[in-house]
């Protein structure tokens, strides 16, 4: 009953998720009126997943990384480019965006992981530098900074087709995956692995001297979260249908970095708040007031540094507990 | 005089509210604007020129509603800020369609923008005008729902390659920004000079805004080089072009350059004299030829642009006029297809679609650059160019480049695809 209680707020929230394409018709949005809110929210929800995947890396691990929009760029680019110039399937072209992923993830991180401290962050955020560069160079292929569009008009999954063009279908697609993979995470931070990384996290000396691998465990969770930020990408390819050298960038894992941070990082739900909330204040001020959003959000992370250093979910949590405690 | 009947009072209320309820819906359609959607680039890298095309587009809609609109029902602007970044252009162009309703769509001069947003225009079934220049928007990055109302850097620069070849040397050596217009611009000016019989000595890449040029200037091989093709941008192009006469290089080699790269730049800096731009349009209204003097100032007087490529309001704004008419036209030929096909709301896309593939133009008002046509298979339009060069400090043409200059092989066939 307890356990009920607890997870009532997710519960309460993820009905509310999977409404809202009716609740947007019951409040009386038109059509497009309520596509263009669809759309506004799969793209969170898309963004959400990769903030997810960061979490794992550093909310789980410890691990600040500036090298999370690799895997997130190159799944991107594993399906644009092979549905463009090889004609893939639609679902081949999804495989080879993960495989992309997954061995750029296990690329990178056997190099990374080796590097201590900050100097993890310094090897991550070079290596996004080298890969944008590499995908700048390679313009005639990847289009460079101006992007390749590619067209996947639907997925079929047997008795189910997809459209990728219909914003209430897409908003389903990027809400199935972002469950699916919340719920994974979800238990794998329950496994001994999930605790095994919070040791490391915490003191990783003793980690290593109660005989834990840690550069093993390290590289298992670089790759995992690598592989989740290839889902994200897959996704974003699929809804976007849109490659672009930019999203190899070390700037896009540093939002996902902040969106963390806000929401609260090691708590899974907390990246996915902190990217809602973000996006939309960004979506608020982006029309009539652009250099707005980077104000606000300078004095978002100054309030959370001092006021709520566990991130919104953190905060919320400790309120919860000393409420209980009285 | 005849008594009304309460019967016949009644009847004749009735059937006129039936009437005027008949005829409503027919006037609130005929009032109905038909909404232009610009997704401008407000701040950020291409500020400067998304205030312009504002401009030009908010001109050009006074004037149209001033003679009637379109179908006899009036434009009306909705203009949301695109940023600089692709991103938020998508935001901006999902907005400007499902949110304010926009029919038309122009799209950013940012050429990422504009592919970003390639994808949404088919799925939301909106015409969308991109005034980016890159190649690829009428290629492989496009589709059937986008027109290019002016010229890619690909047409401008097959219209110039042959004179420029012939004229300013055999040899040359490419120096670009790193970013993807300048790169783009790279590649396809090496293809011209391989067309025509030249040779490319070496390609030099610059990082975007370096600290210092000379480390890459002093890279050319001053001995083989005949002529230097420059792709950089406002900024860069003014340090470029500072340190090139520093170094004496401006009056050893002859330089050539897209328009793009100092559309809103004053050619009285260091550096400029002498110096070659392939554009569509020229910037001195005493440039333009006799027979289009008539439209240019029409053109110019909307716009609020000096006879020497100036704002009227700023004396040392300089005006991008030679981008700003891919606007002014874009909205020129929706008005021109929605006469065409009938079109009367989305429903008509196709038909409007179809009005425009193929479509031949003459010079007027309306088309200020001259005449021109919207090739069916790509939906590129071809138009003449022009060769300037910067003599005592401002843009004189030089060369005179027909249309058919500009043209190369299409390399997709929207037409194949359906709607």
């Amino acid at each position: 009953m307890d356990k009920l209680r607890q997870r009532a707020p997710l519960l309460i929230a993820l009905a509310l998720l999977a409404f809202i394409p009716q609740l947007l018709a019951l409040v009386g949005l038109p059509g497009r009126q309520g596509a263009f809110w669809l759309s506004l929210l799969t793209q969170m929800l898309i963004w959400g997943l990769f903030a997810l995947s960061y979490d794992l890396l550093f909310g789980y691990a410890g691990l600040l990384s500036l090298g999370q929009a690799i895997f997130f760029g190159l799944a991107i680019y594993g399906v644009t480019l092979s549905s463009l110039y090889w004609g893939f399937s639609p679902w081949e072209a999804l495989g080879s965006g993960l495989l992309i992923s997954l061995v750029g993830a296990m690329l990178v991180g056997i190099v990374a992981v080796r590097v201590p401290g900050h100097g993890f962050l310094i090897v991550t955020a070079v290596i996004s530098l080298i890969v944008y560069l590499m995908a700048v160079a390679a313009s005639g292929w990847t289009g460079g900074t101006n992007g390749v569009t590619v067209t996947i008009p639907s997925l079929d999954f047997g008795l189910l087709r997809l459209s990728l063009f219909d914003p209430r279908q897409g908003y389903w697609l990027a809400l199935g995956l972002l469950m699916l993979s919340y719920a994974a995470l979800r238990w794998l931070t329950r496994t001994p692995l999930g605790r095994a990384l919070e040791l490391i996290r915490e003191n990783e000396p003793r980690a290593e001297a109660l005989g834990y691998p840690t550069l093993r465990l390290k590289f298992v969770v670089f790759v995992i979260s690598g592989s989740f930020a290839g889902v994200a990408g897959l996704l974003y390819a699929l809804i976007n249908q849109f490659a672009s050298a930019g999203l190899l960038q070390w700037t896009v894992s540093a939002n996902a970095l902040i969106w963390t941070l806000v929401g609260g990082a090691g708590t899974l739900v907390g990246p996915l708040i902190g990217t809602a909330l973000l996006k939309f204040l960004e979506y608020l001020f982006g029309g009539w007031w652009p250099q707005g959003y980077p104000l606000l959000l300078g004095l978002v992370l100054l309030l959370v540094a001092r006021a709520a250093p566990q991130g919104i979910v953190g905060m919320l949590r400790a309120w919860r507990a000393q409420r209980e405690l009285r | 005089m005849q008594r009304i009947s309460r019967r016949s009072f009644l009847k004749t209320i009735g059937l006129g509210g039936l009437s005027l309820a008949l005829w409503a819906p027919g006037l609130h359609a005929a009032a109905e604007p038909i909404r232009i959607g610009y997704q401008a680039p407000l701040s950020g890298a291409f500020a400067a020129f998304g205030k312009w095309h504002n401009r030009a587009l908010q001109a050009a809609i006074e004037r149209f509603n001033q003679a009637g609109g379109a179908g006899g029902r009036p434009f009306k602007l909705l203009t949301e800020n695109a940023t600089s970044d692709a991103g938020k252009a998508k935001e901006a162009f999902a907005k400007l369609v499902l949110q304010e309703n926009a029919d038309f769509v122009i799209g950013s001069v940012d050429s990422s923008s504009d592919i970003a947003s390639a994808p949404l225009a088919r799925q939301l079934k909106t015409p969308y005008f991109p005034m980016g220049i890159a190649s690829q928007i009428t290629g492989s990055a496009g589709n059937r729902w986008i027109f290019k109302s002016y010229h890619t850097g690909r047409e401008a620069l097959q219209a110039a390659g042959s004179w420029a070849l012939q004229n300013l040397g055999q040899r040359w050596t490419i120096i670009a920004s790193e970013i993807t217009f300048a790169q783009s611009q790279a590649q396809d000016w090496a293809a011209q000079v391989k067309q025509f019989g030249g040779q490319v000595l070496r390609t030099i890449t610059v990082p975007f805004r370096p600290s210092d040029f000379l480390p890459f200037l002093s890279q050319i091989d001053l001995k083989r080089t005949e002529a230097l093709y420059q792709a950089f941008t406002a900024v860069d192009t003014v340090r470029f072009f500072g340190q090139a006469a520093q170094l004496g290089l401006s009056g050893r080699l002859k330089t050539l350059g897209m328009i793009e790269g100092i559309d809103t730049l004053n050619t009285e800096a260091s550096g400029f004299e002498g110096t070659w731009f392939v554009t569509s349009y020229p910037r001195r209204a005493s440039q333009v030829p006799s027979q289009l003097q008539p439209f240019d100032r029409v053109y110019r007087e909307r716009v609020g642009i000096s006879a020497e490529g100036f704002s009227k309001q700023d004396s040392q704004e300089v005006v991008p006029i030679a981008d700003l008419f891919g606007s002014w036209q874009a909205l020129s030929l929706i008005r021109e297809a929605i006469t065409r096909s009938g079109w009367r709301s989305s429903a008509d896309h196709p038909r409007l679609i179809q009005a425009l593939e193929g479509f031949q133009y003459a010079a007027s008002a309306d088309f200020p650059q001259g005449s021109g046509f919207l090739r069916a298979e790509d939906h590129q339009v071809f138009h003449d160019h022009y060769l300037t060069q910067v003599q005592s400090g401002k843009l004189t043409v030089q060369v005179h480049l027909p249309q058919a200059s500009g043209f190369y092989p299409a390399t997709v066939n929207y037409q194949q695809q359906g709607f």
